[in-house]
């Protein structure tokens, strides 16, 4: 084990980007995820991964009819601006879904959401069933095994994601406002649906972009487990995006290391690392309320 | 959208004017055309039984439902103090009774500003009046229906308003705890010549702090308005 430990870290210059590609989705969906279990839209998360994987299978069926043609380092280009046009689509009906319900609460988006998921799925079999690239490509977007990135999709991630965080951080009380009482938000001509476009369409950009790059797997799992595990832990929201975030990120890494270390597939890892925080979170904070 | 006049809030101009509203859904009306005005000071109720349009009313009155036809003039810079049912508020979100009063100075505030130092005394100003100062560290959640409900007032005193909307102020109170609660707000509303227009179920009580009340009847398509002794006289409370 340690030789196995001394090797990943003498081989740190292979698995760097890739590590750093997790742990910064990790940390950036954790954040946002914090979002998505207080608004009770988990499944948007999963529908925006499954539409997602669908834009990017899409942009590699069309390659392969030799629809569409990119060169090297443009090949991701079309593929990412698919998944981001679907999951931007899907992120503004919901925001309007989200809309009306201020007026009539017996409005629910649980119906979109759900045809949403189950239309990108059926999609990616169907495609994926297409593909001569085959099961190999379809099981990495699905469920991430992202054992290399190249510094061009680091960049973009970085180039993208760090500025949404950032956005984040400065409009969190913004958001929690919107997100909490949006009744409240809009007699005080407070823009609600602009800060629930912002918020859904930042998400879907990110879960596209991590999509591509680790897979739909992890990038599900950051924006909902962390979360739960922060929320069991704390009550103060602050602290909990906070922790939230950090959790992701350290998920993503200690996922990477371990599905290194004994050579499985890194998406599955990186889940198994979320759902052991929330596992220890939920027993301290049993621990706590009996004490 | 609301439509608003004039330049600034004037006292004896109506800071309300309702004139021939048509409220409903998807275009279908659920009540007849209703027209009333609310002056600075002045208190009115909406009742009626459930289902009798209240809140479609009083959600189109705050340019949260689209009104079918008819206008809303509200005074221009008219400020809104909405007090919601306590059952509205999501206790999934772990809110602290400080951050939740701080939303009522975001209209003030706007977007992605931060507190002045003014606004936190507006905050502790609007605390203490409504006795919740010593509630601010704990959570929304976790605060019974009487806290809850004064905390929900002094968020809606922190935007300073020139009205109050309250959605059932008085929801699950026994009669003693709902005239305490009334009391307090038709008070504090009195000290920033707020005026005040709600939904409330105690017809008794309704009848003693109303200027103006609008009577719905869905069964009856009647929307009346009129003077409690006019329009409440032998009616007890209204179920909910």
């Amino acid at each position: 084990m340690t030789e196995k430990i001394s090797f990943f870290l003498a081989s740190w210059e292979l698995w760097r980007n890739a590590v750093i590609a997790g742990s910064l989705l990790g940390l950036v969906c954790g954040f946002l995820g914090i979002y998505v279990i207080l608004h009770r839209i988990v499944f948007v998360s999963a529908a925006m991964s499954q539409i997602s994987s669908l834009g990017v299978m899409l942009a590699f069926f069309l390659a392969q009819l030799q629809l569409i043609q990119a060169q090297h380092p443009y090949e991701d280009v079309i593929p990412l601006g698919l998944a981001a046009l679907l999951t931007g689509t899907f992120a503004t009906a919901m925001a309007g879904q989200a809309q009306a319900k201020i007026a009539d609460r017996s409005k629910s988006a649980e119906s979109l959401i759900g045809a949403v998921y189950l239309f990108s799925t059926a999609g990616l079999l169907l495609v994926g069933d297409r593909l001569t690239q085959g099961a190999h490509d379809v099981s990495n977007i699905l469920f991430g095994n992202a054992v290399a990135v190249d510094a061009a999709h680091l960049g973009l991630l970085a180039w993208v994601a760090v500025p949404i965080f950032i956005f984040h951080i400065w409009l969190r009380k913004d958001l929690l406002f919107v997100s909490f009482d949006p009744t409240m938000a809009s007699t005080l001509r407070y823009p609600v649906v602009g800060l629930r476009v912002f918020l859904l369409i930042s998400l879907g950009i990110v879960i596209s972009l991590g999509t591509r790059t680790i897979g739909a797997l992890p990038v599900f799992a950051f924006s909902v487990i962390p979360p739960m595990a922060a929320l069991a832990l704390f009550s103060n929201l602050g602290v909990s995006f906070v922790a939230s975030a950090l959790i992701g990120g350290l998920s993503a890494f200690l996922g990477y290391l371990f599905s290194f270390l004994f050579s499985f597939p890194t998406g599955a890892c990186m889940t198994l690392a979320c759902c052991a925080f929330l596992v220890l979170a939920k027993a301290i904070a049993a621990l706590k309320s009996r004490s | 959208m609301i439509q608003t006049q004039g330049a600034s809030v004037s006292p004896s101009l109506p800071l309300l004017d309702v004139q021939a509203l048509v409220v409903g859904y998807s275009k279908s009306a659920v009540l007849p055309a209703v027209s009333f005005q609310l002056f600075p000071g002045q208190v009115t109720s909406i009742v009626g039984h459930n289902g009798s349009g209240k809140s479609t009313l009083l959600k189109t009155l705050l340019g949260l439902n689209p009104k079918i036809s008819g206008d809303i003039l509200f005074q221009v810079d008219a400020r809104i103090g909405y007090v919601p049912q306590r059952e509205a508020m999501d206790p999934i979100y772990p809110v602290s009774v400080k951050d939740l009063v701080e939303t009522g100075r975001y209209g003030i505030r706007g977007v992605g500003k931060r507190l002045t130092s003014k606004d936190h005394e507006v905050i502790e100003t609007s605390l203490l009046a409504t006795r919740a100062s010593h509630l601010t560290r704990r959570l929304f959640r976790t605060l019974s229906g009487g806290e809850q409900q004064r905390v929900l007032l002094a968020r809606a005193l922190c935007t300073e308003p020139h009205l109050l909307v309250l959605d059932e102020p008085t929801a699950s109170m026994d009669e003693k705890g709902a005239k305490e609660a009334m009391a307090m707000t038709l008070e504090l509303a009195a000290q920033q010549k707020a005026a005040i227009l709600m939904v409330n179920h105690f017809i008794d009580l309704v009848a003693e702090v109303s200027d103006q009340v609008i009577l719905l009847d869905r069964d009856h398509q009647s929307a009346k308005v009129g003077k409690p002794s006019e329009l409440l006289q032998g009616r007890g409370r209204i179920q909910s």
